[in-house]
């Protein structure tokens, strides 16, 4: 991995990590840490890039990308889970992700 | 100095060899600098207390009477999940087979996997506790990383 940035000209990354994992979250935070992104924890504030993790209680991924979705959050929505049925991955596409990529990220 | 770091080097191919770390592993270590300087032993200690939280809660699981295979199916969810995000490959592969238990509702076979990824668990858990002490080992003889 490496991270040639030059921060005068790019614009520090502001990313959100949504997941119920700590472990992930400490991880995730480190990768984006090296790309010098602004690392926020609070809501109403306008993100460059969500990590979005799939299963998480109460409210799960898929269901809060379409929420944000239908309140015309235009941030690049990443989607992460580690499970590998297909049927799982294209629900979550379609729910308004940008991207998907499968647990760990760091690979 | 050179014989710790030999022995290093030769320790922590070993576990790659034996299939008890995967590339993963590398990875966290690739994460750590001067702003985290302990960022690996951060992340392997908080796998090592959510396990230990894991494991208590899949033993209690599975001796209800009636087992909530979905709780249960849960548990060895975060495990899986925890256990891939260091590297902790026989801990990942055992658990599964575990959910494949789960989702047959197969309490024998549940309670096989458990055991046996306690086993795992213990193994990869004594085996990076002696990597950690080789490393300190390694920086206090004047060493630096990385160490191929």
């Amino acid at each position: 991995m490496s991270a040639s940035v030059n921060s005068n000209i790019v614009k520090k990354l502001k990313a959100l990590i949504v997941d119920d994992d700590t472990i992930t979250r400490m991880i995730l935070k480190a990768l984006l840490m090296k790309f010098e992104a602004i690392l926020a924890h609070h809501s109403g504030a306008c993100f460059d890039l969500i990590l979005m993790d799939l299963y998480m209680p109460v409210i799960n991924g898929r269901q809060t990308t379409k929420k944000l979705r239908d309140m015309h959050v235009c941030s690049l929505i990443v989607g992460m889970t580690s499970q590998e049925k297909e049927e799982e991955k294209e629900s979550f596409m379609d729910a308004g992700l940008d991207y998907y990529y499968q647990k760990p990220l760091t690979r | 100095m050179e014989q710790i770091q030999r022995k290093l080097a030769e320790y922590t191919a070993s576990l790659y060899n034996e299939k008890i770390l995967d590339e993963q592993f590398i990875q966290l270590q690739q994460l750590q600098d001067e702003s985290n300087p302990d960022f690996v032993v951060e992340v392997v200690s908080l796998f090592f207390e959510d396990s230990e939280r894991l494991l208590n809660e899949l033993a209690k699981a599975l001796n209800q009477t009636n087992v909530d295979f979905k709780k249960l199916d849960a548990h060895v969810h975060q495990l899986k999940g925890s256990s891939s995000s260091i590297g902790a490959q026989r801990v990942q592969r055992v658990c599964i087979s575990f959910r494949n238990y789960c989702d047959d509702r197969n309490v024998e076979g549940c309670l096989k996997c458990l055991q046996q990824i306690k086993i795992e668990y213990t193994l990869v858990k004594n085996k990076l506790e002696t990597l950690f002490k080789l490393e300190k080992q390694f920086v206090d003889a004047g060493g630096s990383f990385p160490v191929v």
